[in-house]
C-alpha cells in the first residue's frame, strides 16, 4: 500500500473538518426534531470526526519528516562548518589583537614609559587568556 | 620612487578589499534581520501537545469529568512538535551561525593602541614620519578587509551550498505551521463553537447565563484567532528569509552592485517590518 503523503494527510483533515460542520449544522437547525437518543448519536459521530480530523493534522507533520530527514543532515553539516569558520576568524581576531598590543608595548618599551608598560603587559596577559 | 609605486599600491588593495567590506555589510543587514526574524517561532505560544491538552479539557468540561490527573493521550502530537522543532533548530542554527560569520566585529583592527604606539614621533634613534604612519595604518587596514574578503567569500561559498535544502526546510515548516498548527487551530474553533452551542440550547439557562456564554465564546474565538494571525505573520517572515537566501544565491557574483545591494537591503527592511507587527500583534 502506497504511504500517506503529509498533504494527502492535511488534505483528509480538512475533508474531515467539513464533515463535522456539516453534521453540527444540521444537528442545530433540527435540534428540536431530533429525539435525544439521535441528537447524542449525532453528536458522537460529530466529536469523534473532529478528534480524527485533529490527529490526522498531527500525523501529517510527523509525515513531513520523511521528506527532509537527507535535507536536515546537509544543512547540520554547513551549519557546523560555518561555526568553524567563525571560529577561525575569531582565533585571527585573537593574534590581531595580541600583534597591536606587542606593537604597543614595543612603543612603550622604547619610549620607557613604565605605566604604559604595565598597561601593554596586563592587556596581553589578559587577551592571551580569553 | 619605490615608496611611490608602494604608495599607490597600498591605494589600490584598500580599494579593492574595500569593495568586499561593502557587500558584507549588507548581507550582514539580511542575515540578522533573519535571525531574528525565524527566531518569533518561540513566540507563537501554540503547539501540537496545547491543540491535545485544549481538546482533551474541551472533552472533560463537556462531561463534566474532574480528575485529580487528567490522563490525555497525546504522544502523536508530542513527536509533531518535536519533528517540528528539529526542522526549526536547523533552520535557526544555521541562520545564527550565517549570522556570526557576515559580522563586522568579528575582525576588528584597533586601531587605539597603534595609533598611541606611533604618536610618540621620536624613539630615541627611531623616526617616523607621517608618510610612514600613514601607510602602516593602511596595512592594518589591508588586514581588516584582507579577513572581510575571506568572509565573504566564505559567505558565498555556504549560501551556495546551503540554498537548496534551507528553501526546502523553509517550506516544509511554513507547510507545518499554515497548513497543520492553523489547521489545528480551526478545529479548536470548531470544538469550541459546537461547544458552547450545545450549551446554548439548554432550556434551563437565565438571560444572563445565556448572556455570558455568548461573551466566553466570542472571547474564545478571539484568542484563537490572534494565535493565528501571529502564525500567518511567521510564515511571511519565513517567506521573505527564503526569497532573501535564494535572491542572493542566484545573485552571488555581482553582490557589490548597487541595484543587488539595495535588493538585499529591501528583505532586510521587510523582515523587520513583519517582525515589527508580529511583536504588535498581543
Amino acid at each position: 500500500m502506497a504511504q500517506i503523503t503529509a498533504k494527502q494527510a492535511k488534505d483528509l483533515a480538512s475533508d474531515f473538518l467539513g464533515l463535522a460542520q456539516a453534521i453540527g449544522d444540521f444537528r442545530y437547525n433540527h435540534w428540536d426534531d431530533l429525539s435525544t437518543e439521535e441528537n447524542q448519536q449525532l453528536a458522537k459521530m460529530q466529536w469523534s470526526i473532529l478528534n480524527y480530523g485533529e490527529d490526522i493534522l498531527a500525523i501529517s507533520s510527523t509525515l513531513v519528516f520523511n521528506d527532509v530527514s537527507n535535507t536536515l543532515t546537509k544543512i547540520d553539516s554547513i551549519t557546523n562548518e560555518i561555526r568553524q569558520s567563525v571560529d577561525k576568524l575569531e582565533n585571527i581576531q585573537k593574534a590581531i589583537n595580541i600583534g597591536s598590543i606587542i606593537v604597543a608595548l614595543g612603543g612603550a618599551i622604547i619610549s620607557r614609559r613604565p605605566q604604559a608598560i604595565l598597561d601593554h603587559l596586563q592587556e596581553l596577559s589578559d587577551t592571551w587568556n580569553e | 620612487m619605490t615608496g611611490r609605486v608602494t604608495y599607490y599600491l597600498v591605494m589600490l588593495l584598500c580599494v579593492v578589499a574595500f569593495t568586499g567590506c561593502g557587500s558584507l555589510k549588507t548581507l550582514h543587514e539580511y542575515t540578522s534581520a533573519s535571525a531574528s526574524g525565524a527566531s518569533n517561532f518561540q513566540d507563537i505560544d501554540y503547539s501540537f501537545q496545547q491543540s491535545c491538552l485544549d481538546r482533551c479539557h474541551l472533552t472533560a468540561a463537556r462531561e463534566f469529568s474532574i480528575e485529580r490527573d487528567a490522563s490525555c493521550p497525546c504522544e502523536i502530537y508530542q513527536t509533531a512538535d518535536s519533528i517540528t522543532q528539529l526542522i526549526y533548530n536547523a533552520v535557526a542554527s544555521y541562520l545564527i551561525e550565517l549570522n556570526a560569520l557576515s559580522s563586522n566585529d568579528l575582525t576588528t583592527y584597533n586601531l587605539d593602541a597603534l595609533q598611541l604606539a606611533i604618536s610618540y614621533g621620536d624613539y630615541s634613534s627611531l623616526h617616523i614620519d607621517d608618510k610612514q604612519a600613514n601607510a602602516y595604518m593602511s596595512l592594518t587596514r589591508i588586514l581588516l578587509h584582507t579577513t572581510n574578503l575571506y568572509q565573504t567569500k566564505k559567505l558565498k561559498q555556504f549560501i551556495s551550498e546551503a540554498d537548496p535544502s534551507l528553501q526546502i526546510l523553509l517550506e516544509k515548516l511554513q507547510f507545518i505551521l499554515g497548513q497543520n498548527i492553523i489547521g489545528e487551530l480551526n478545529f479548536k474553533k470548531e470544538s469550541v463553537y459546537a461547544y458552547y452551542k450545545e450549551m446554548s440550547k439548554s432550556k434551563s439557562l437565565s438571560d444572563y447565563e445565556k448572556s455570558k456564554l455568548v461573551q466566553d465564546y466570542y472571547d474564545q474565538v478571539a484568542t484563537i484567532q490572534l494565535k493565528q494571525q501571529k502564525i500567518t505573520t511567521l510564515i511571511d517572515i519565513l517567506k521573505q528569509i527564503a526569497s532573501g537566501h535564494q535572491y542572493i544565491y542566484t545573485h552571488l557574483n555581482s553582490l557589490s552592485t548597487k541595484k543587488v545591494k539595495q535588493q538585499i537591503h529591501g528583505y532586510a527592511i521587510s523582515i523587520d517590518g513583519l517582525m515589527d507587527d508580529f511583536n504588535h500583534l498581543k
